[in-house]
């Protein structure tokens, strides 16, 4: 029987492997946050039991003994993450910590029942596989949301287990099997532009390299994710649907007063390019800002004859 | 003043129970430009009474009427699109609904934009006073093709509809018999609630639950829990007071998950009106080209909105000249003559006793009845062009320079009503919606030249430059504008910071004006103005007459004297003497004083003012003269506005302190200016 800090560096290793990482002391001091030292003598350690095996340029790997060893540990936490998130309901942010204590601690037995009564989990709330759990059909094409192409729109798989991250990522929406696209424009200041659930966001590079998607297909898109566009680019005449109010109480409360809801018709009544615009919404017509109208973002709508009440 | 007339509602708690059966009172409820006031006044009449609410600038007009043997008081609510409290008004509106629990609520809608119309009805549904529906400007939409059915409509909220045209008196007998049987409670009222999605409704009930027994009193706990969803300020600050620190934090946590509530809300309210309008109301076929549509295309062009724009305060302007103009003579005249009459009748009388009836308070009296023929020109043709519908699309022109100053349009009108008199236009701020916006706006109004500093712009220009007078004149004039300007540029980028106001109104459609309205709000907005400033003005001039004639009994040798003595150095460096000077203070009671007082310490015994200004100033003191009394401290009436309206005794002495010294740095520099150049000596 390994011990609870043996196991630790077991799924350390493991996590690193699973995001194709090389598995060296350094990447595994990181990830594990001690200190390289400790790092090269646990790895020996792991060693001598036969858990591990040295590979050239300072990498190691799991031998068949470790690798078991290992999907069972992982397989632990990732249940206990579950059930963490799912039936007491701690957040995502927080179940990670929760669950390195508990899964030393989990008995067969416990680790069956928990594998029941989250029946149909086969992913930990940060989205990667629960080992053991699924048929697993072979790797999906998996890659970091900062490699998206521009204009294309995937689905969130897994994201990484940082506090941090997760705390502003639950903010915009972001979680496993939500659809992101990628905005049209170039990114700015090193930010992704993305939008979710029909809203604009960005987020830091770094950030966006941590999220893992599966590019969807033409087919799979339709529907999912219109491009949208700010207001004041309709031109006179021109229909479009609400998507999104942008940011500010007061200013999206007065909208809503107004008539501006998600998936309201709107018809640009007049734009000059500069200045105030008119549109129509519900039968009334509204004059706003420019600023006003960079705010709210629509989808174009073909047919401009529609009635926009 | 206002604060007097206005009735105390938070004092008197009574409900509807404890009311005698003899009383009623009922609350009109409705969005802007429904038509709301006409509906208020068809109803009171002459009955009414305008003050403030409690605390709040925003107006308050109630009136009553005399049916069968009840009296029923109404409250006409502030125009608001919805009961979230964004701004005072809505605040106002829903507090009125909610604490005082009127008999009825009466919603006036716009019948042509009932959609949007029927917002504030999902709203009101939400609170425990019953509703009657008036569908009003049906003609309007009949005019743009719309065919409401009030039956439909009734049936389907299961509220009374009465479908009305206000402006031509329509539909007030059906109005008055569904009060009756509101009030009596011979309706069977079964009203139908917007419902919400189940995981809204669900998560309406687990805040409820939150709140408990805690919730605050008064408030429908639904409701309570819809407003916090929705992000009340208000409401939250008050669920925040009342709950326990935990359960707070979990309350917050809670509503911070469900950030987006808000939007699920308004759309689910819109769902439900969707499914009313379907069922009551037919709209035109696409392609039909609206009158408002047409008029639109000139009125807000690009470039020949402006031009119309122009051109409407330019026909404002000559009708003040041709109406009001002969009309002040005419008062002035009558003044004077009064003046004369006094000081002939008491001939035997001390002579500080006619001196302070004939010029004291005469004189008061006479400034305040010249601004009446000029502000009654002013107030009708803003009525009017707010009544048709114009006055959104004026905000909609002026918005795209308003936007550089740091303002939004709205601010314009009451700016403009300042050529008039700067006292409307602090009070005219109340239109905009931002409390900055509201402020910016009542510190740049008093820059604006009134007709009080034209009148003394023209006569001075008039004596002094001959032929160049009426260039003189635009020149200053434009001159000022300028300086509302760049003082705009500057207070929004040093003083308010956190960008510009949001800019979204709506354009309501047009349709004829309504005389008896535009009559009522002009002789109301007069009646206020009056009261307000012109008793203060009346006790200013005394005030003022006093100082400059004690201890001796006269000018010279008076208080006021000695001020502008001591304040001569300052003149000096304009080349102004200690006459000008005086003649500048007592342009605090009213800014036409200054040739008055002038008049008075005329040194050129003998000749008129008009033959002794050229004597008294070199041209370029007299344009340095010029500026500074077009930028100095506005008049008193318009400081206790400043003072009234921000209730803020920091920002009053800001102002002050602000033309005061913008005002002698202008005119130094000019006059500095001009001597550098060797001009006008």
């Amino acid at each position: 029987m390994a011990s609870p800090q043996m196991e630790d560096y077991l799924a350390a290793i493991g996590r690193l492997e699973e995001r194709g990482e090389r598995v060296t002391t350094s990447a595994l001091a990181r990830e594990h946050g001690v200190s390289s030292p400790s790092v090269t003598e646990a790895l020996r350690r792991l060693a001598e039991r036969g858990l591990i095996a040295y590979e050239p340029r300072g990498v190691v790997s799991l031998t068949a003994a470790g690798r078991s060893l290992t999907s069972s540990v992982v397989r632990r936490h990732r249940l206990w993450e579950r059930f963490l998130h799912d039936v007491l309901g701690l957040r995502w942010d927080k179940v990670h910590d929760e669950a390195c204590r508990l899964e030393h601690a989990t008995s067969p037995v416990v680790e069956r029942r928990l594998a029941e009564v989250l029946n149909k989990s086969d992913t930990c709330p940060h989205g990667f596989a629960i080992p053991g759990a699924s048929a697993g059909g072979g790797d999906l094409p998996v890659l970091p949301l900062s490699a998206l192409g521009l204009g294309r729109s995937a689905r969130v798989v897994s994201v990484e287990e940082d506090g941090g991250l997760l705390r502003q990522l639950e903010k915009m929406g972001i979680k496993p099997s939500v659809v992101v696209r990628r905005e049209d424009a170039p990114d700015q200041d090193g930010k992704v532009g993305l939008v979710v659930g029909g809203k604009r966001r960005s987020l830091e590079g770094n950030a966006a390299a941590r999220i893992k998607v599966l590019v969807l297909s033409p087919e799979e898109t339709a529907g999912e994710a219109e491009s949208t566009v700010p207001l004041s680019d309709l031109v006179a005449d021109e229909v479009g649907v609400v998507k999104d109010l942008g940011t500010g109480r007061t200013f999206v409360s007065r909208c809503l007063a107004l008539g501006f809801t998600p998936g309201v018709l709107v018809r640009m009544v007049q734009n000059f390019g500069h200045g105030p615009v008119i549109v129509l919404v519900r039968d009334t017509r509204v004059a706003l800002g420019r600023g006003q109208a960079q705010k709210i973002h629509v989808v174009k709508k073909g047919g401009a004859c529609a009635s926009a009440g | 003043m206002l604060q007097l007339a206005s009735t105390n509602r938070d004092g008197e708690m009574s409900t509807a129970h404890e009311r005698s059966v003899k009383t009623a009172v009922i609350a009109l409820a409705g969005s802007p430009n429904v038509g709301k006031s006409t509906v208020f006044n068809l109803l009171t009449g002459l009955s009414q009474h305008v003050g403030n609410w409690s605390g709040k600038t925003v107006e308050q007009k109630t009136g009553t009427l005399r049916r069968h043997d009840r009296t029923v008081e109404i409250v006409d609510l502030p125009g608001t699109y919805s009961l979230t409290a964004n701004s005072a008004e809505e605040q106002v509106a829903r507090d009125y609904i909610i604490r005082e629990q009127p008999d009825a609520v009466v919603a006036v809608l716009g019948a042509a934009s009932l959609e949007r119309n029927l917002y504030l009805v999902a709203e009101l549904l939400e609170l425990s006073s019953p509703i009657i529906v008036v569908l009003n400007m049906m003609d309007v939409a009949k005019g743009e093709g719309i065919q409401v059915e009030p039956d439909v409509l009734g049936a389907a909220l299961g509220v009374p509809v009465i479908s009305m045209v206000a402006a031509r008196g329509q539909g007030v007998a059906e109005l008055l018999e569904a009060v009756d049987r509101v009030v009596d409670g011979d309706f069977p009222y079964s009203p139908k609630r917007p419902a919400f999605a189940p995981e809204l409704e669900r998560l309406l009930d687990v805040i409820e639950e939150l709140m408990g027994r805690d919730a605050p009193k008064l408030y429908p706990s639904r409701w309570v829990a819809l407003k916090l969803l929705e992000g009340d300020k208000e409401i939250t600050r008050l669920v925040r007071e009342s709950l326990s620190i935990e359960r707070w934090q979990e309350m917050e946590a809670l509503l911070r998950k469900h950030e987006d509530a808000v939007i699920a809300i308004a759309s689910g309210r819109y769902e439900w009106i969707e499914r009313l309008i379907r069922a009551a109301l037919i709209r035109p076929r696409s392609g039909v080209i609206s009158l408002t549509e047409r008029l639109d295309r000139a009125a807000t062009h690009r470039f020949f909105g402006p031009s119309i724009l122009v051109g409407l305060l330019g026909i404002i302007f000559w009708l003040v000249y041709q109406l009001a103009g002969p009309l002040v003579q005419l008062l002035d005249l009558g003044v004077g003559a009064l003046a004369d009459l006094i000081r002939t009748s008491l001939v035997g009388a001390p002579l500080w006793l006619t001196g302070l009836l004939a010029d004291g308070i005469l004189g008061g009296v006479g400034t305040v009845l010249s601004l009446v023929p000029i502000l009654v020109v002013f107030f009708a043709a803003m009525a009017f062009l707010e009544d048709v519908g114009y006055m959104a699309r004026a905000a909609f022109v002026a918005d795209r320079f308003m936007h550089r100053i740091g303002l939004h349009g709205k601010s314009f009108l009451p700016l403009f009503l300042g050529f008039g008199c700067n006292v409307p236009a602090v009070l005219g701020a109340r239109i905009s919606e931002s409390e900055r916006a509201r402020v910016l706006t009542i510190l740049l109004a008093p820059l604006v030249p009134c007709s009080g500093r034209i009148a003394v712009l023209v006569f001075f220009t008039g004596a002094l430059f001959g032929r160049g007078a009426a260039l003189a004149a635009l020149g200053l004039v434009v001159f000022n504008l300028l300086v509302v300007g760049l003082s705009g540029i500057v207070f929004s980028r040093l003083l308010f910071r956190g960008g510009s106001p949001a800019f979204i109104m709506e354009l309501p459609l047009y349709h004829w004006p309504n005389w008896r309205t535009i009559l009522l709000v002009t002789w109301q907005r007069l009646v206020a103005f009056v009261v307000r400033a012109g008793t203060l003005i009346l006790v200013v001039s005394v005030v003022v007459w006093i100082v400059g004639a004690l201890p001796t009994g006269r000018i010279e040798t008076s208080y006021l004297a000695t001020a502008g003595r001591f304040l001569a150095p300052l003149g000096s460096l304009m080349n102004l003497d200690w006459r000008v000077i005086v003649a500048l203070l007592t342009s605090f009671v009213a800014k036409e004083n200054t040739i008055a007082t002038l008049g008075v310490v005329n040194p050129y015994a003998g000749t008129t003012l008009a033959a002794a200004l050229p004597q008294m100033l070199t041209p370029a003191a007299a344009v340095s003269f010029l500026v500074v009394q077009m930028l100095f401290v506005p008049c008193a009436a318009t400081v206790a506005s400043i003072w009234q309206e921000t209730g803020s005794w920091r920002w009053t002495v800001f102002s002050v302190a602000y033309h005061l010294v913008l005002a002698f740095a202008m005119g130094i520099a000019v006059y500095q200016g001009a001597r550098l150049l060797g001009l006008g000596m």
